[in-house]
């Protein structure tokens, strides 16, 4: 009997199980998390861990617990994608806290959501003054969403009767050093264009640069590993602690 | 093919989790002849009822050795606290044939049987 081994087994098990299972739920960003998701993932990566160093009992209770909860949350989330109903029942409605300028507390107290809460989230929102606010909507995965009255809010090139200029996706072009043919060749250039912007942006070659992007509307960037900074902003503070 | 190898390789690979925590209950079965735990100690519990205490010694020996090839296989998918208390008895039975304890041996050969068929489950 060998713990060492046995430990470095289950851990294997362990691991690709959750990498698996996790997959198989989909991709789900942890700012789009609800609480109840979030507990969800805790439990999850809880009995893993267990699975893996709890020799006092069998691995496979451990794992069957794993694939159960695993199971609960994607029928769960097939049962939200497919009944809108369901959804609010399970997931909550995105509440208004803020309707017209006016705070709604009854609707706060009823989230148990405090005017610190609010505050605080419309700080990190960039907004300091109460009365730039028209509407904010608590969501269902605690994000405050904020609309702001119309004098606050930012002007557009609409408002300004201005064409606006159309944005596309950064096509990557150099990778590490890597020229990246198939993208190349997705926009329309070649190898010749390449290599001359290469050259115009003061580079040898492509095993010069970091990155190389280019841009539907004509637009070139490039990072080469070389950075040319006559003064190096430093925002670390450390040494001044001691 | 991509698609496919996307499915397969997970299928495979849970299917190879699931037989590694499961597979005690037929591991612990013999496959080598010298490796059959229950009968060495059936045989050890009959030189014991039959007081030959140096038979017993030697099936005890035997025993020992079978359950030590037993629990290499049967050790990701079985309890450590059984496995350990396996052992333990093991030795005790020893020190209980020296001092020609008949009823102490019945007794711990009792629990290795309670413990053997609970082992994987």
């Amino acid at each position: 009997m060998n713990d060492t081994l046995v430990v470095f087994i289950r851990s294997i098990v362990a691991f690709f199980s959750l990498l698996i299972f996790t997959r198989s739920l989909g991709k789900q960003q942890v700012s789009h998390l609800t609480f109840f998701d979030y507990i969800l993932g805790i439990t999850i990566g809880s009995i893993a861990a267990t699975l893996t160093t709890d020799l006092t009992s069998r691995a496979w209770p451990h794992w069957v617990g794993l694939f159960s909860w695993t199971s609960f949350v994607f029928i769960l989330q097939w049962v939200t994608v497919k009944s809108h109903k369901l959804s609010k029942y399970i997931d909550g409605e995105p509440a208004i806290v803020i309707m017209n300028g006016q705070i709604m507390e009854g609707t706060m107290k009823k989230l148990r959501y405090r005017a610190a809460d609010l505050t605080d989230q419309l700080r990190d929102k960039g907004i300091f003054d109460m009365n730039e606010v028209a509407f904010a909507i608590l969501e269902t995965n605690g994000k405050l969403s904020v609309l702001k009255k119309s004098p606050y809010q930012p002007v557009t090139p609409k408002d300004l009767n201005l064409p606006p200029k159309s944005k596309g996706v950064d096509v990557e072009l150099i990778y590490d050093g890597r020229v990246l043919k198939s993208n190349l060749k997705q926009v329309n250039k070649n190898m010749e264009w390449l290599e001359n912007q290469i050259r115009l942006y003061g580079f040898t070659s492509s095993k010069d640069v970091f990155l190389a992007t280019y841009q539907k509307n004509g637009s070139f960037y490039i990072d080469g590993y070389r950075d040319h900074l006559s003064q190096a902003t430093d925002v670390s503070d450390y040494n001044d602690l001691e | 093919m991509k698609g496919l190898g996307f499915i397969f390789i997970p299928v495979f690979l849970i299917g190879i989790f699931i037989l590694s925590m499961t597979t005690g209950i037929l591991l612990k079965k013999p496959f080598l002849g010298h490796d059959d735990v229950l009968h060495h100690v059936h045989v050890l519990k009959e030189d014991v009822r039959n007081e030959q205490w140096d038979k017993a010694e030697d099936h005890l020996i035997k025993a020992k050795k079978a359950w030590k090839t037993v629990s290499k296989r049967i050790q990701f998918s079985s309890e450590r606290e059984e496995m350990r208390l396996i052992s333990r008895i093991f030795v005790r039975i020893h020190g209980f044939i020296e001092a020609r304890e008949k009823g102490s041996i019945l007794a711990e050969i009792a629990e290795i049987e309670y413990l053997w068929d609970e082992l994987g489950r």
